[in-house]
């Protein structure tokens, strides 16, 4: 297991968040397939990112920490179920981004919705981070679902192919 | 058959079952009847008052932590939104999830425009096909009611499709604060498990 998928992981059962629901990505597969294979985890893999955050919102409300994962083209597909369920009802999700867009994009339709991930969670006053090395990789991680938590608001974690390699072509 | 009615219903048989309601009036007559049967306030009650479509994901979400059974009330104009939660929840398959679609054909709300159910889809048969254990379609009050009586002892999940009409009229809007609703239906599901906030 790589190391930055090991403290995704090890972060994740350290707040509790046991319920995880994503859209596949080929780089956080490298993640997704862990938590599959972890009895720890419950997943729901989703139709539409959209889902994901109704799925999520009502595990939290339900007493069960949830994450979700997806692709920044997914992001995409939340916006208005973030801000009109969970923003105005504060129900905080760790929501796990795979920026494309980024270094090495090969894919002309990935790259808007990518570039625009990050000024579109500033717009919505969503807090987010980018792992894109390992300085403070566990802090990043942790500290900002813990965050997330304190907060009750949706948190975004953006991981760049700097950290993860990049989309296998 | 009228929307409230069949609510009442639901919430006069469901003992104290989460019950997630869909934006709009489905919401705020499920509000307006906790005060009527003197229930109020039904901490268990889930009032959406956005995030279209997603209804039923968050029944879903919800049913995968308990065993009692989740009730979500949603409608024609939400479910087609997000009809591929009904291939999520089919995958899944929680035997504690009952769905009931308040199906009056139209988006009333914005001006009773006519949805895709007036024509030529049937949400019973999509469920089916995704999946689910249990599908029923009842045109009356008296079908429904027998129809959600026989459900809460059926291993799910369960659709029912009630054919409902319009009024005309709405209710005053919901007056409780999401965060709040939240708050307190969250509260409420964690004392269940002994982990009070």
């Amino acid at each position: 297991m790589d190391k930055w998928v090991k403290i995704i992981i090890d972060s994740l059962k350290e707040h509790n968040i046991s319920i995880i629901s994503y859209v596949p990505d080929i780089s956080i597969d490298k993640v997704t397939k862990e938590i599959e294979s972890d009895p720890y985890f419950k997943v729901i893999p989703a139709s539409r990112e959209e889902e994901c955050i109704g799925i999520a919102s009502g595990s939290y409300v339900s007493g069960v920490n949830s994450a979700i994962f997806m692709q920044s083209s997914g992001f995409g597909n939340c916006i208005n179920a973030l801000t009109s369920l969970n923003l105005p009802a504060r129900i905080p999700i760790p929501i796990f981004i795979n920026l494309r867009g980024e270094i090495g994009e090969f894919n002309i339709a990935q790259v808007t919705m990518g570039r625009s991930t990050k000024p579109i969670l500033n717009v919505l006053n969503i807090p987010h981070v980018t792992l894109n090395n390992y300085i403070n990789l566990e802090k990043k991680v942790s500290g900002n679902i813990t965050l997330c938590y304190a907060s009750k608001i949706p948190l975004a974690i953006c991981i760049s192919p700097l950290l993860h390699g990049g989309k296998i072509a | 058959m009228l929307r409230y009615d069949l609510m009442k219903y639901i919430l006069q048989n469901s003992e104290n079952s989460p019950i997630i309601s869909n934006l709009g009036p489905t919401s705020d007559e499920l509000w307006h009847l906790t005060k009527e049967l003197e229930i109020h306030p039904r901490e268990r009650n889930f009032y959406t008052y956005g995030s279209m479509g997603l209804c039923s994901s968050i029944a879903l979400g919800i049913s995968i932590n308990t065993t009692e059974k989740v009730i979500s009330i949603d409608g024609d104009g939400s479910l087609l939104m997000n009809l591929g939660t009904l291939s999520t929840i089919g995958r899944i398959s929680p035997e504690n999830l009952i769905i009931v679609v308040c199906d009056n054909e139209m988006w009333a709300q914005t001006g009773y425009q006519p949805t895709a159910t007036a024509f030529n889809t049937d949400l019973e048969k999509v469920a089916k096909s995704c999946g689910f254990k249990n599908t029923f379609k009842c045109t009356n009050i008296n079908e429904f009611k027998n129809t959600f009586s026989k459900s809460l002892n059926l291993n799910g999940p369960t659709m029912i499709v009630a054919k409902t009409k319009e009024t005309g009229e709405f209710p005053e809007v919901t007056p409780v604060e999401p965060e709040f609703t939240v708050y307190r239906f969250r509260n409420s599901m964690m004392n269940n498990i002994e982990a009070k906030l």
